[in-house]
């Protein structure tokens, strides 16, 4: 064939082909056995340094990742893994990473990287190997700040050689954790320690002089950091030797995966035998939390021995208020006291102090002696961080205090807690202070003269319980009473009520007349946020009230506050209802002549947070509790004045302070009311000076609402204008001092009762 | 394989890895040919198709018969002559459906396959194991970068013939110290993905 | 040519017709390569050894190949020898073979192989391919040695060598000390920079070479012109004095 044919051409590169390929398939054959022991001397050199001296099988394996490039099995010794990835170098790295039998790291070894000096490259130096070397194959593999793109891929590569190897070995482990920052030494947690940060609180369940068990409550990481829910556990406590016999965690708030390895069988058994005194291991990675269950087991023992350690009982109010600002470490120094106006230079440690071992913030607090609230505050020295704790020493947030007797009243600002912790850390200190020269005049006294603080706790009366709860205007009306058992129906405003302008919530609560405890309570009507409040319309938290007296028993679900308020209001009026005689009262009662309440009016929150207290009416003993006085609408400050009475009507001129009086210091609204003398009954009411915000609070003065007073006897007989609430009170104020002014015309003439 | 690692594939591809800046690959048509940027996109363009085609059949191939068969070893040959065939046939179907391409293509269309790119791309998807989608994805990504290297060292190479250049680096001398400070320009690309 | 001229135009010619500084051909193994000297030896023993080869298969296949398939087949004997070395290599010297990684198969798309087997191989005889074959190995090779002398004594400092069968160190120098080495010339740009500035020495000498021709040239031609003006001279004073001879 000519040269040119393609036949000659096929031939050729077939010849040629052949040829080539049976070249290359003889060398291939010489040389394949060589290169594949020279892949494993290598390999082998580096398998030696981690498990020397031992035998290597290259095992088959299944790795979906495909990071691992080679499983080598050392009996005795443990697992190789080979392993390839790509970091921060594109050219991407190799390393191997052993098992032991027993699941320990048994070596770390980096074979080769391209990553860079000082960044990537640190994660084949030593501290990194350390750590590595140190885990066990169940544990989480922890990152290198600095190098987070290449301890990432270490991180895959080493979580692969796990998959794989505790499915052989049969090791569960939580393929999610996340390696816990914390030092990897056990806590030593001694019970001399303070644990009063954990709030630990401590109740005797039985105690029958050989056994004694205790429900015990203590802050763990959740309440400490994130304003969660305390963990709770069971103590038994064995009597006569004064140990402890077994901790039962019954509720656990803290990290799923971190937190609860301090509240395994295996950690909790160290507390058995040890009696106070004594010191704990805590768990590795889960200080808070065996702190927080330290605390509660030391509270148990001191239950047991008989002192009260645990700040969280319900205390008077100074010492409930102390402890709870006790990490500002408040120092307060008198510096005048007229028996009218107290001035108090107080320190308080803001977050710079606190986290920095910075500065203490400086502040001067004026206090009015009588009503036991803050006139004013100047921070002197603000040591805290510029741009987000000085939003708190701000004018407008400061003034939020004025007026009130509690500084949990007013809310924090958001993302300055620290500062707003020290802030009301002084006020708290400097009330603190007053009270302690003011002896006599705890909350708790129902009976107490003029000067008393708003109840804090659970005061059985009327006036100073419900007037806890005044904001959430509770009502409540007897469905029925036979003596033994109490049923009401009641309703109160919870979030969506105060904040926006919703309806308020119903609930059914039955009351043991005897005791005047709670029976059972029941949610007819929710009415705030589902997902966030219904927590506190749910019958798990409301089974807490049976059989309890003081609603303030139970605490507030965390992040449900307003709700919980709202449900405990209820339960409030409910209780009152029973200890009043007078089983048709559906409002607080008691008068003040001469009070001017504090004032603070709920402002609108974004979220569940605390609502603050409204001020209560200063309790006095009333003489003339049937009648129904202004004083309900004492925040209105309602001036009242006569224009005329002909014996048929009474025509008033009376001005009450509305939302722009009360919020912005502006002025009070002003009406002229006309009362039908023989019935004492609104005839008519007419705006005269409307001064609070158009388009809002003048619903409560349109001739639609006013018209509805004409003919009511009281007030509260018409319900306010949702969305107008400060008018529609200022409304009512107006309405009901009139009515009270009128007398019957039997009495005398009238007493010009003016408000300040 | 998801939607993010083929992003990674890429802009790895385009920008981190760029073949040219990392590699140093396909810097020979790099000197002759880039002074004109029309003609840079039209080889840009020409190389793309071909890398594509060729690294999809050449992954098919060894998947399919050298694997199986386990002459692994014959890899070179059969790629290289793979992708010979694969340019010849582009050759003749240029010249037949579009003479004016195939006249500005000129000599740069046979030299395609002496291009180290295309071999490089054919044997990297085999060493790094790709599947068939990845495979394509890489394919493209990767002559995607090269013709973006092309287009911008086309149009820097007009500025630099203006340009007042010592006598012995004019031509492709400074082209390379541009290339330099490209290499370093483009090593702010890496860790992006 | 006596030795000492023989062996300075090798050098000349080395340098001249170099195949990377000159001729551009085969410049993607020489900057991905020439990180230290080992890796330049060996990347260029592979190139001498394939080139040399191939150059003398090609020139025996030459004659009986048709000119429409010379492309392929030298393709195939190409990639079979690269094949081989890449097989023996990695059997041999694992370490090397790991650090040239896939440039060891580019060396099939080398422009210097293929270009001196259209170029040269298959026009000439077994003999005089193989030499050349060597010779623009030597000079490949050394071109790459001299980047990676420069790369490798900037970027790290240590100019080493070792045995790359047994990865025994035959010497290590540091030549600067600790600390003060350019790490630049270890990356991409690095290679860039030295290759450019490598490129413009030789565009440089070829230059002075060239205008030294050029100027060689015309001194030449100056002097020819002057031995023709006097050789016209004399012959004209020849003719004359002939003329006054006869008369």
């Amino acid at each position: 064939m000519s040269k040119d044919s393609t036949a000659y051409k096929a031939v050729l590169l077939a010849i040629l082909c052949a040829v080539c390929g049976l070249l290359l398939s003889g060398i291939n054959a010489l040389t394949a056995p060589i290169i594949a022991k020279n892949q494993l001397a290598t390999v082998m050199a580096s398998l030696e340094q981690i498990y020397p001296g031992g035998e290597f099988t290259e095992v088959e394996f299944d790795d979906p990742s495909g990071l691992i490039q080679g499983v080598y099995k050392s009996p005795g010794n443990g697992t190789i893994y080979k392993i390839h990835n790509v970091g921060y170098n594109s050219n991407g790295f190799t390393f191997m990473v052993a098992f032991n039998e027993d699941g320990s790291v048994g070596g770390f070894l980096p074979i080769e990287h391209n990553e860079t000096d000082g960044f990537g490259a640190r994660c084949f130096q030593d501290d990194y190997t350390a750590t590595i070397n140190g885990l066990t194959s169940s544990d989480p593999v922890p990152l290198l700040s600095g190098a987070t793109l290449t301890s990432t891929a270490i991180q895959q590569g080493i979580d692969a050689a796990k998959a794989l190897f505790n499915a052989d070995a049969g090791i569960s482990y939580d393929p999610n954790a996340v390696a816990e920052p914390s030092a990897p030494e056990a806590p030593k947690i001694a019970f001399s320690d303070d644990f009063s940060k954990t709030e630990p609180e401590a109740e005797e369940i039985s105690n029958d002089g050989m056994t004694a068990v205790y429900s015990t409550k203590a802050g763990g990481f959740s309440f400490l950091n994130e304003k969660g829910n305390k963990n709770e556990a069971e103590i038994t406590l064995d009597v006569p030797s004064g140990t402890v016999k077994s901790v039962k965690i019954t509720k656990f708030s803290d990290t799923p995966g971190i937190g609860d390895n301090a509240t395994a069988d295996s950690a909790l058994k160290a507390y058995e035998g040890l009696k106070a005194g004594d010191s704990v291991d805590g768990v590795s990675g889960a200080t808070f939390t065996s702190k927080s269950i330290a605390a509660m087991v030391k509270s148990a023992l001191d239950k047991l021995a008989g002192g009260g350690t645990s700040a969280a009982e319900k205390p008077a109010e100074e010492t409930a208020a102390v402890t709870k600002y006790a990490e500002t470490e408040p120092e307060v120094e008198e510096i005048s006291n007229d028996g009218t106006t107290a001035v108090y230079r107080v320190k308080t440690g803001g977050f710079s102090f606190v986290n920095s071992g910075g500065d203490k913030n400086e502040a001067e607090i004026t206090i009015d002696v009588p009503s036991g609230t803050v006139k004013s505050i100047t921070v002197d020295t603000f040591s805290d961080t510029a741009g987000i704790g000085d939003r708190v020493t701000a004018e407008d947030y400061l003034k939020k205090f004025v007026g009130v007797s509690d500084p949990e009243a007013v809310d924090n600002v958001s993302g300055a807690t620290f500062t707003s912790n020290s802030i009301k850390s002084m006020i708290q200190s400097a009330l603190d202070k007053l009270k302690g020269l003011n002896a006599g005049t705890s909350a708790a006294e129902p009976e107490a003269a003029e000067t008393a603080a708003p109840a804090e706790t659970a005061a059985p009366v009327e006036t100073a319980s419900v007037s806890k709860y005044a904001e959430t205007k509770p009502e409540a009306e007897t469905v029925s009473n036979d003596g033994t058992t109490a049923k009401f129906r009641t309703k109160s405003g919870g979030f969506s009520f105060l904040n926006e302008n919703g309806d308020k919530n119903e609930a059914e609560v039955e009351v043991d007349v005897p005791t005047g405890k709670v029976k059972s309570v029941k949610v007819t009507k929710f009415a705030d946020t589902p997902g966030i409040g219904d927590k506190a319309a749910d019958d798990s938290w409301l089974s807490k009230f049976v059989g309890v007296s003081d609603p303030d028993e139970v605490d507030n679900v965390s992040g449900a506050t307003f709700t919980s308020k709202s449900i405990k209001g209820m339960i409030q009026s409910a209780l009152d209802q029973v200890k009043n005689s007078d089983p048709a009262a559906a409002a607080p009662a008691a008068s003040a002549p001469d009070q001017t309440a504090a004032v603070t009016e709920t402002t609108a929150a974004p979220e569940e947070t605390k609502a603050p207290e409204a001020a209560a009416a200063p309790e006095t003993t009333s003489k003339d509790d049937s009648k129904q006085t202004a004083s309900r609408f004492k925040e209105t400050e309602p001036e009242l004045e006569e224009v005329s009475n002909d014996g048929k009507t009474a025509v008033y001129r009376i001005k009450s302070g509305g939302f722009s009086f009360l919020n912005e210091k502006g002025e009070k609204n002003e009406g002229e009311i006309e009362i039908d003398v023989p019935t004492r009954t609104v005839k008519s009411i007419k705006i005269t000076k409307f001064s609070d915000t158009t388009g809002i609070g003048d619903k409560a003065t349109a001739d639609d609402f006013l018209s509805k007073f004409a003919g009511k006897k009281d007030a509260d007989d018409v319900d306010g204008v949702s969305g107008a609430t400060f008018t529609s009170n200022s409304v009512k104020a107006m309405i009901q001092s009139s009515i009270d002014k009128t007398e019957a015309p039997a009495a005398a003439l009238p007493n010009t009762e003016a408000g300040k | 394989m998801s939607l993010s690692s083929i992003l990674t594939l890429i802009i790895g591809g385009i920008l981190i890895n760029n073949v040219v800046l990392t590699k140093f690959l396909g810097m020979c048509p790099f000197m002759g040919v880039s002074t004109k940027l029309s003609s840079a996109i039209g080889m840009g363009l020409a190389v793309t198709f071909v890398i594509f085609g060729s690294s999809v059949l050449s992954w098919l191939l060894y998947y399919y018969v050298l694997d199986p068969l386990n002459i692994e070893y014959m890899e070179l040959i059969t790629f290289i002559l793979l992708i010979a065939a694969f340019v010849q046939f582009v050759e003749m179907f240029v010249k037949k459906n579009s003479p004016s391409l195939y006249k500005s293509l000129g000599i740069f269309l046979p030299l395609i396959t002496t291009n180290c790119v295309v071999l490089f791309v054919a044997q990297d998807n085999i060493t790094q194991g790709y599947n068939l989608i990845e495979t394509i994805v890489n394919s493209i990504a990767v002559p995607l970068g090269f013709m973006l290297m092309l287009v911008i060292f086309a149009t820097i190479r007009e500025r630099l013939n203006g340009a007042d250049v010592p006598e012995a680096f004019k031509g492709n001398p400074i082209a390379f110290i541009v290339a330099a400070i490209m290499a370093v320009a483009f090593t702010a690309f890496a860790g992006l993905v | 040519m006596s030795v000492k001229e023989e062996k300075k135009s090798f050098f000349s010619e080395m340098l001249l017709n170099n195949p990377v500084f000159g001729l551009y051909l085969g410049i993607c193994s020489t900057l991905a390569i020439s990180t230290s000297l080992n890796n330049a030896l060996g990347m260029g023993v592979s190139v001498i050894f394939v080139l040399v080869l191939s150059n003398i298969l090609v020139s025996l296949i030459a004659r009986v190949t048709p000119d429409e398939i010379h492309i392929p087949v030298y393709i195939v004997i190409i990639a079979t020898l690269v094949t081989l070395v890449g097989m023996l290599l990695q059997a041999y010297t694992p370490e090397l073979y790991s650090t040239l990684g896939a440039y060891v198969d580019l060396i099939v798309v080398n422009c210097i192989i293929l270009g001196r087997a259209e170029a040269f191989a298959c026009k000439n005889g077994v003999g005089a391919s193989a030499k050349d074959g060597l010779m623009m190995g030597l000079s490949y090779t050394f071109s790459l040695m001299a980047i990676s002398l420069i790369r490798q004594i900037l970027g790290t400092g240590i100019l080493s060598m070792s045995n790359p069968f047994t990865n025994a160190e035959i010497f290590a120098l540091r030549l600067i000390p600790s600390g003060f080495e350019i790490p630049i010339f270890k990356s991409q740009t690095g290679a860039f920079l030295t290759f450019a500035i490598l490129a413009a020495a030789v565009a440089a000498y070829k230059k002075s070479i060239d205008d030294k021709a050029a100027q060689a040239e015309k001194e030449a031609k100056a002097a020819a012109a002057k031995a023709k003006a006097e050789a016209a001279k004399a012959a004209k004073a020849a003719g004359a004095a002939a003329k006054e001879a006869k008369a």
